[in-house]
């Protein structure tokens, strides 16, 4: 069964990179400087798959859901997204 | 002293004197004068009584009226104040609700580092919707009519939100197709759990993470051509979806590099028969999986710098011979697996005014035993199904003339991209892989962010002996919601 050898190999690496990297995660408390970093999250990632909406575009309760399935799609990390959410519903 | 008696009384009897003149004269016309003026004054007074009654039952009626509205500001002034605390206690509520979400976050809230600034429950509906036209020369099968308006699309997404930890989301297709029907499909539709700051879960039905187009690009108002690179799309090699669960997340912060990874467990590809034969590798999302092997997939992507994504990514399955297809029962012969890999890079560089891209894809089907015709009233066999080996790329640059100050001209997009797909193998599964170099070459207009009006032109040289290269040009009106 060479694909259950492949999962487990697969699964094995993908484990070991998020333990890892889960430990340099830290969590992101607010700060003053928040929506300063998510307009700076904002223009540097959003762009990387289509043009960046205004933010007048969309509600502040559109932008808070349009936010958590951008997270999803681009695997965005939460703090980040968070930081971007902060910018697009004016600090909300 | 009797002197100065006698003095005084004389001095009075002359004063009396003095005054006893005019009133010797008190008939006189000058008295009855007098009397007329007396009588004047003594009316005016009588007057001036009256208007002065009159003036203090008006100051009564203002005293009276000054109460009044004095009390009504004491009441207005006593409702003000409760009103400002009941806002008061409401404020001192909301602040201590948040300061418990921030620093007692529940279990299923990622780290707590979201406070919920609106209701609980959010919806969101987004999409896109596409006009398209197309006209072509050369195979009409394979590049479609000669000249039609076709395809119109209408693409809507539906979010789902509770608080920050749960989203459902689905897109529909709505498409009038070829035939005039209008065609309904689920693109994907998913339950997803953001469990930390860099772990999902999705569960569902979700587009395939491998490769970069698919999931990412295909909205029509992201798309900068009109169709798809060949080899992407349906019926193409790259997966389009999958049924199953995946767990996808990212790690970094603002100003340094960042990595997003998805990884999935899906019920994988099928074989699919076309006109009697078997004829694809689906890759679709099916809703039962035929063998109790379940496909492995997966991208992992690191941004090194902002605007530059690197990736690649992987899928691993076993692919189920199929027998009694169709009309055709008691099929003999054998059926076996065929083990299915699939590698892909991509990159991506979108530092404006650029947008250039690339991906490759390769993929392999080992030999396996299958039914492979649909036959009817007549003895169909199975048979062994020739190793298959499926490869595609494309680069595409497009330019767009942001930095003018013309604002009719910094809406202006060119496109370029060239593509080829290659296959070998099964004869059928050639056959409608379509192998093919393909150039196209568009210009865009911008009239907004998510609205776009494009044109496009492709030069399709198919390198199978059945099939007749094409020039196809299309038109497209993308607008995203």
């Amino acid at each position: 069964m060479r694909i259950w050898r492949t999962t487990r190999l697969a699964a094995g690496c993908l484990v070991a990179m998020l333990a890892f990297f889960a430990m340099q995660q830290g969590a992101q408390a607010q700060d003053p400087q928040q929506i300063e970093r998510g307009a700076e999250a904002w223009a540097n990632n959003c762009a990387r798959c289509h043009n960046m909406r205004p933010v007048a575009d969309i509600s502040p309760e559109g932008w808070f859901v349009v936010v958590q399935h951008m997270r999803v799609r681009a695997g965005l990390p939460g703090a980040l997204a968070d930081d971007i959410r902060a910018f697009l519903t004016g600090g909300n | 002293m009797n002197k100065q008696a006698a003095t005084f009384a004389c001095a009075v009897l002359a004063l009396g004197g003095i005054l006893a003149v005019p009133a010797a004269h008190a008939e006189s016309p000058d008295t009855e004068a007098m009397l007329k003026m007396i009588q004047d004054l003594q009316q005016e007074l009588a007057a001036s009584k009256t208007q002065q009654q009159q003036t203090s039952e008006k100051l009564e009626a203002l005293k009276s009226q000054l109460e009044e509205n004095t009390a009504s500001v004491k009441k207005v002034s006593q409702e003000t104040k409760q009103v400002r605390k009941d806002t008061e206690d409401v404020q001192r509520q909301v602040v201590a609700n948040n300061v418990t979400l921030a620093s007692d976050p529940p279990p299923n809230s990622p780290a707590g580092l979201t406070v919920m600034p609106f209701p609980n429950a959010l919806f969101h509906m987004g999409g896109y919707a596409t006009a398209n036209y197309r006209a072509t020369t050369g195979d009409e099968d394979r590049a479609g009519k000669i000249n039609s308006f076709l395809g119109a699309q209408f693409n809507p997404v539906f979010h789902f939100t509770y608080k920050d930890f749960l989203l459902a989301e689905a897109e529909l297709e709505f498409e009038v197709g070829d035939d005039g029907e209008t065609e309904v499909d689920l693109e994907y539709a998913s339950i997803d759990w953001l469990a930390t700051n860099w772990l999902t879960f999705v569960a569902g039905s979700f587009l395939s993470p491998v490769g970069f187009w698919q999931q990412n690009l295909h909205p029509t108002w992201i798309n900068k051509l009109p169709d798809p690179p060949a080899g992407w799309g349906h019926h193409g090699i790259a997966p389009l979806n999958d049924l199953g669960v995946m767990a996808r997340g990212g790690f970094g912060k603002v100003g340094h590099p960042l990595l997003n990874y998805g990884v999935y467990v899906g019920n994988g590809p099928q074989l699919e028969f076309e006109d009697g034969n078997l004829a694809h590798l689906g890759q679709g999302s099916f809703g039962l999986d035929d063998n109790n092997d379940k496909a492995v997939g997966g991208r992992i992507g690191i941004v090194p710098i902002p605007y530059l994504e690197i990736g690649g990514s992987f899928e691993v399955a076993q692919v189920q011979g199929q027998r009694n297809v169709g009309p055709a029962e008691d099929v003999s012969g054998p059926v076996t697996d065929g083990q299915y890999t699939l590698w892909g890079v991509d990159a991506g560089y979108t530092m404006d005014p650029w947008n250039i891209r690339g991906e490759y894809i390769h993929a392999e089907l080992d030999s396996f035993w299958s039914q492979a015709h649909v036959e009817d009233g007549e003895p169909v066999h199975t048979m062994l199904i020739p190793a298959n080996e499926w490869s595609a790329w494309y680069a595409q640059v497009a330019y767009r003339l942001s930095k003018l100050n013309n604002p009719i001209l910094q809406n202006v997009e060119f496109v370029g991209r060239y593509g080829q797909v290659r296959a070998s193998g099964f004869e059928h599964f050639v056959e409608h892989a379509g192998p093919e170099d393909e150039t196209t070459i568009g210009l865009n207009y911008w009239f907004s962010s998510s609205a776009v009006f494009k044109s496009a032109v492709s030069w399709k040289d198919f390198t199978a002996e059945d099939n007749i290269d094409a020039t196809v040009y299309r038109a497209q009106f993308a607008y995203g919601f």
